[in-house]
């Protein structure tokens, strides 16, 4: 249910949209040219796990982009030191997939995510454009430094995937493809036991990077000397970081105390 | 561009062809266009899976899918696993006997969520069966009789249909 | 009488009668009707918590193309009573005056599509005055608060029997007090401790995954037809009548199959709505909520249960005084119903000499509370066991031996006046004891790993439940059982069938249960408390009994013989050797064209002044509990090694409904116990849809999960049935609870046992 903008009234999740008008690209080239041409851009529909979520929400589609007649965009390469996933990549091929494998932990943490049906659908560009806090590969990708690729009608742009949170509209982008680079020694560990409380994303290679998701607040990331005691790279969680169902103060101790573990398996291979 | 657009798919083996709003959902199709209503839509955002069906054999929730998206592929629902003689698809058969249902409503999705399984995986550990129903919700049962019929559906089909 | 040596229908793991459909997508819901020239509703809600209404402006929606009807407060007139509730009537069909939470329904539209009718919405315009929100119990319960209802709302206090009694509107903003007393409050001057605590109880939504919904046409000027999902076809067609003024035998009220319920389809949800709107339109109207409204139309009751126990030295329990507050959110629904139970319910099954309780119904600017598995008995069973606990660890007792002290025995009245306890208590709470190892485990042999035990406890079958079963049996022994028992997912259609073809020596398969129309079938007071088996179960049996008799009187007349000498089976007399066919019989006397025998039978505890509530209670339902948990203290995460969970069947009819009944209801209180919640934000839900809100998935199993039905034959049901159903909910969260004060010496006292509020309380320490 939402308030629809700043109605004073709620609608019912919309089951039966309006018809829209219906783009069906095959390449993503002449999906950046529709994105850019079009006077209202078509929003972009992947596996639609979320797609539809946010029209229940009361999100308006007056024309739709489909990305599932792509070719191309899927799977993952490591190829100059980094590791490129392709938007359209499904978490269920991710999680199988033997380049993403390359990064100890990654396969697995894509793996864990939502649940077998979802994930058949489920793309991991898809589960960052969402923009959701209580989605996780957000979280995964600040911990891995990762960067995110866009194509639109005026060329490429990369965007740190810790900055997606504050990069404004991005309707005329395509998100094409997730960098992630591949650092010595690069290893994740993701711990969602306390999901949906918490959970917690630690990655080593160089400097240790520690991402925190909750359900309503957005990932935070503390980076620093993998030397440092858990309980400092804490202090650096912002002052502001509570919401209905914890407080800062749980998320300092508790995520110190997991980092521990969390450096204990790392450091165990 | 207009505002329908043409599908033709096969439903349960059977060639549809039919001219629907670009927004229609799947789930709209089959129910609606098709008549098909054993795939119930429960929740409405591919959280419970009530509503899932199979598309090219990957299970998904028609409530949060388009009918465009079936243009040129195979769809099955829960009519289409029993045979032409009324004969209960083993996974069918096993829900029935074990009782693993009881308002019903989740039943269709985990019928088709199990099928999907055991079309890939014929011989699925207690833990893969967890895990796969780990995707759809059921309200009424606790979840211990449908883990029991799904086991007992993959001893069904191993043993052939002469058993 | 050892009947149950000889059954041959009951007692078995049979397929249910609804199976072959349920598993092959045949079995129709109410969301599945459609009917032709159908129109499709929606509403439009407020997203203001507490506000005036000060003006409505639909004529935009009403003027778009496909829209058939707008429903505002301008359209209600004299001819309808506008409001709706059970023992008050405060819900408007639409918001009259006010809106008194987020959620509140302000306008409906009926339209050819529902992405019209969605559409419509967005045209309506309405103009609020805010007021200050009530969004707690606490908040309205303070001084100053803004009142829901300024004036008292029409309503009705029934009457109680001895100690028992009500008020309504005891003071702003609580609609009803129900209250207890037996025995002398001095003699908590006699015990040696009083112990007062207080206790949080959280607050779920029911999630049946079908929607509220109804299909309504609206006939000849004056009659309705409505199929609807709801569990008191009876009961909503009174209230019908009198919000539509018309007589009963023009309202038609329709159950198909119903998905799932766990209390909230009782009484007036999507029917006037859509019954309105047909009514303005002259066609069918189907109104289905969206899932994510379901939260919005009934919940679960938040409390605060505060209770102050007297007992002695040697653990013997005295007196128990408590005073307990629902949240009721913004209407009363069933809320004095469920006060009337928790009252009732708090001093849980175990012996005192003197009882005192009060149960206030506290209005909030949150989403209506209603009905909900337990019944009140959830938030009392949550508080009662968990303080039981707590007593015996100040009185340096086990809290095993404390309980088996104190628990009423075999046959002995709950209270004065009250029917006997018809199961044997200890022996239940002895079995999951030994199942979870509780007398053989060493103290902490694993830290932070504790077992806990937990007794759940209501009075089930309903308060003066009256149900009628009509059987009718063809010239062939084709057997029609009509009866208002709703087909909700408990397997009561195949119960009651397994009842009568029991009873008549005939396959299950002969008997079919016959589709749920008020226009024919026999009065049922509701498919609720439990009572299926207990209550309308014995009506079924009456009926069955008496048809069995009509049947063997008349073969005996034809064959000159005694009717004690025969015997039925499959429509065939056996009289000695012999298995004579009935047909003929049957034609032989009353014609080549046949015959059908039927038999009515009826079931009411009988009215009782004695009785606290008027009517001895039907059957005591329990869920014995045991749990085996480890805590993690760095995070407060709660891992359930093994739960096992019991009822008492009496006489199971079906053991493997019976076990899907004690999981499915204990893995409700899992839920409840370790995540599932509500979350509110002030009066702003937070977690209204599916995604957001967590329910129990396949993979919050426990490792080990033991459900055991108990069969102890003392039920008043047929063959010593009881009900059950929700007693395997009750045990689950205070099990846990304890459990994790026997693992770390800490009690957390309010619900759910969620990672940081366990976190919290071991950094307190207590
Ligand atoms: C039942 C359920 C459980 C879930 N559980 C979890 C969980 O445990 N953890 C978790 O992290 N997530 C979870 N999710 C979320 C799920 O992972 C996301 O919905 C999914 O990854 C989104 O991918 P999609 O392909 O379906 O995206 P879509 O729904 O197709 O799109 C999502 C959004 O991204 C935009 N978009 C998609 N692709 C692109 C692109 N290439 N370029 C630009 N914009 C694009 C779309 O316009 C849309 O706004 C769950 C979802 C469901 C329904």
């Amino acid at each position: 249910m939402s308030p629809l903008d700043q109605s004073p009234n709620m609608l019912p999740p919309v089951r039966q949209l309006p018809p829209f008008r219906l783009f069906r690209p095959t390449t993503p080239a002449e999906a950046v040219g529709i994105l850019g041409s079009e006077e209202t851009p078509p929003i972009c529909y992947a596996g639609g796990t979320d797609l539809c979520l946010s029209v229940h929400e009361g999100r308006s589609v007056s024309s739709l982009l489909s990305l599932n007649t792509l070719d191309g965009l899927r799977g993952a390469e490591a190829r100059n030191g980094t590791l490129a996933i392709g938007a359209l990549a499904t978490l269920d091929e991710l999680s199988t997939h033997d380049q993403v494998t390359a990064i100890p932990g990654l396969a697995e943490a894509l793996g864990a995510i939502a649940n077998v049906r979802i994930r058949f659908r489920a793309t991991i560009g898809g589960n960052v454009m969402a923009r959701r806090t209580a989605y996780e590969v957000p979280i995964l990708l600040a911990a891995l430094d990762a960067r995110l690729v866009f194509e639109s009608s005026v060329g490429r742009r990369e965007l740190r995937a810790a900055d997606i949170w504050t990069a404004g509209d991005l309707g005329r982008s395509l998100l094409t493809e997730i960098e992630i680079p591949l650092t010595e020694g690069l290893a994740l560990d993701y711990d969602r036991t306390l999901r949906p409380w918490m959970t917690q994303a630690a990655a080593t290679g160089g400097i240790e990077r520690v991402a925190v998701g909750t359900r309503f607040l957005r990932p935070a990331l503390l980076s620093g000397d993998p030397g440092e005691s858990a309980e400092s790279r804490f202090s650096g969680l912002p002052g502001e970081f509570n919401d209905v169902l914890l407080t800062r103060g749980y998320v300092t101790g508790t995520g110190a105390a997991l980092l521990k573990r969390q450096r204990a398996r790392l450091a165990k291979g | 561009m207009s505002d329908t657009v043409s599908i033709s798919c096969s439903v349960n083996g059977e060639p549809v062809a039919a001219e629907v709003p670009t927004s229609t959902t799947l789930a709209d199709f089959i129910r609606e266009a098709c008549g098909l209503t054993g795939t119930k839509i429960a929740c409405g955002h591919a959280v419970c899976g009530a509503c899932t069906v199979h598309l090219d054999g990957v299970p998904v929730a028609s409530c949060s899918a388009y009918a465009f998206e079936a243009d040129g592929s195979e769809i099955r629902t829960v009519e289409g696993l029993e045979d032409a003689d009324g004969e209960l698809d083993p996974v069918q058969a096993a829900f029935a006997d074990l009782s693993a249902f009881q308002c019903g409503y989740c039943t269709s999705g985990m019928i088709m969520l199990t099928r999907a399984l055991l079309d890939r995986d014929p011989n699925p550990s207690g833990e893969t069966i967890r895990k796969w129903l780990n995707s759809n919700i059921c309200r009424c049962t606790g979840y211990e009789l449908i883990v029991e019929a799904v086991a007992r559906a993959a001893e069904a089909a191993n043993a052939g249909p002469m058993r | 009488m050892n009947e149950s040596a000889r059954l041959e229908v009951v007692g078995r793991p049979a397929r249910r009668k609804d199976a072959r459909d349920k598993v092959r997508g045949k079995a129709g819901y109410t969301t599945d009707i459609s009917l032709p020239g159908m129109l499709h509703a929606k509403a439009l809600r407020s997203a203001i918590a507490h506000a005036r209404l000060v003006g409505i402006d639909a004529s935009a929606a009403r003027g778009l193309p496909g829209v058939h009807a707008v429903l505002t407060r301008d359209g209600i007139g004299e001819d309808i009573a506008p409001t709706y509730g059970y023992f008050i009537k405060d819900q408007p069909i639409v918001a009259l005056d006010k809106v008194r939470y987020e959620g509140d329904i302000v306008a409906a539209v009926a339209a050819e599509t529902e992405a019209i009718a969605d559409a419509a919405l967005r045209l309506i315009e309405v103009e609020y005055e805010e007021l200050p929100p009530a969004a707690s119990i606490e908040d309205a319960l303070s001084d100053g608060a803004a009142e829901l209802f300024e004036e008292a709302p029409m309503g009705i206090v029934p009457a109680y029997g001895a100690g028992a009694s009500a008020e309504l509107r005891p003071r702003p903003n609580v609609c009803y007090r129900f209250n207890y007393e037996t025995g002398s409050p001095d003699v908590f001057e006699t015990c040696d401790h009083v112990f007062e605590d207080t206790f949080h109880f959280s607050r779920m939504q029911h999630f049946h995954l079908e929607p509220f919904a109804a299909v309504a046409q609206w006939l000849d000027g004056d009659r309705i037809e409505v199929s609807t999902s709801c569990q008191n076809p009876f009961a909503l067609r009174k209230e019908l009548g009198r919000v539509f003024k018309l007589p009963e035998n023009n309202i038609s009220v329709r159950v198909p199959f119903v998905g799932g319920g766990y209390g909230s389809k009782n009484n007036c949800k999507a029917e006037p709505i859509a019954i309105l709107l047909a009514r303005m339109t002259g066609r069918p109207v189907r109104f289905a909520l969206t899932h994510d409204e379901n939260f919005l139309t009934n919940t679960q009751h938040a409390a605060i249960l505060k209770l102050k126990t007297g007992v002695m030295n040697d653990g013997t329990l005295v007196a128990r005084d408590s005073e307990i507050f629902l949240d009721s959110g913004a209407y009363s629904d069933a809320s004095p119903l469920v006060a009337e139970k928790a009252g009732y319910r708090i001093p849980g099954p175990y012996r005192y000499r003197h009882i005192r309780t009060s149960c206030d119904c506290v209005m909030t600017n949150t989403a209506p509370a209603g009905p909900f598995r337990g019944f009140g008995g959830t938030q009392t069973s949550w508080a009662c066991e968990s303080q039981m606990d707590m007593i015996a660890d100040r009185l340096g007792m086990d809290p095993l031996e404390f309980r088996l002290k104190n628990l009423i025995d075999l046959g002995e009245p709950f209270v004065p006046g009250e029917s006997g306890m018809d199961s044997d208590l200890r022996e239940g709470l002895e079995l999951v004891a030994r199942e979870i190892g509780y007398r053989k485990r060493k103290k902490n042999p694993v830290p932070n790993r504790g077992v806990g035990l937990a007794l759940g406890f209501k009075d089930g079958g309903g308060v003066n439940k009256p149900a009628q079963a009509r059987i009718k049996v063809s010239t062939f022994g084709d057997i029609f059982l009509h009866c208002g028992t709703v087909e909700i997912g408990q397997g009561a259609h195949s119960a009651l069938s397994a009842v009568v073809a029991e009873i008549l020596g005939a396959p299950a398969g002969r008997v079919r249960y016959m589709p749920i129309d008020t226009d024919h079938t026999p009065y049922d007071q509701g498919t609720n408390a439990s009572s299926a088996i207990s209550v309308m179960g014995q009506a079924v049996e009456r009926a069955a009994r008496s048809l069995r008799a009509q049947v063997l009187d008349f073969a005996a007349d034809r064959l000159g013989a005694e009717p004690q000498d025969l015997d039925l089976e499959d429509w065939h007399i056996r009289k000695g050797n012999e298995a004579l066919p009935l047909a003929p019989m049957i034609m032989g006397y009353f014609g080549g064209t046949g015959w059908e025998f039927a038999a009515d039978g009826f079931h009411k505890a009988e009215t009782d002044h004695s009785a606290p509530l008027e009517t001895q209670c039907v059957f005591w339902e329990l869920g014995w509990g045991a749990a085996d948990i480890e805590v993690d203290p760095d995070t407060g995460l709660i891992t359930v090694h093994k739960l096992v969970v019991s009822g008492d069947a009496g006489q199971a009819i079906n053991p493997l409904v019976c076990r899907g009944q004690d999981e499915g209801a204990a893995v409700m209180g899992l839920g409840q116990a370790l995540f599932e919640e509500m979350v509110y934000d002030g009066t702003q839900l937070m977690n209204g849809n599916a995604l957001a809100y967590r329910v129990p998935m396949a993979q919050d199993l426990p490792a080990e999960f033991v459900s055991i039905t108990q069969e102890q034959g003392h039920g008043p049901g047929p063959f010593g049935a009881k009900g059950m159903g929700e007693g395997g909910m009750l045990p689950v969260a205070p099990a846990i609870a304890n459990a994790l004060f026997d693992a770390t010496g800490v009690r957390v006292a309010a619900l759910p046992l969620s990672p940081p509020r366990v976190k919290a309380a071991l950094e307190k320490g207590f």
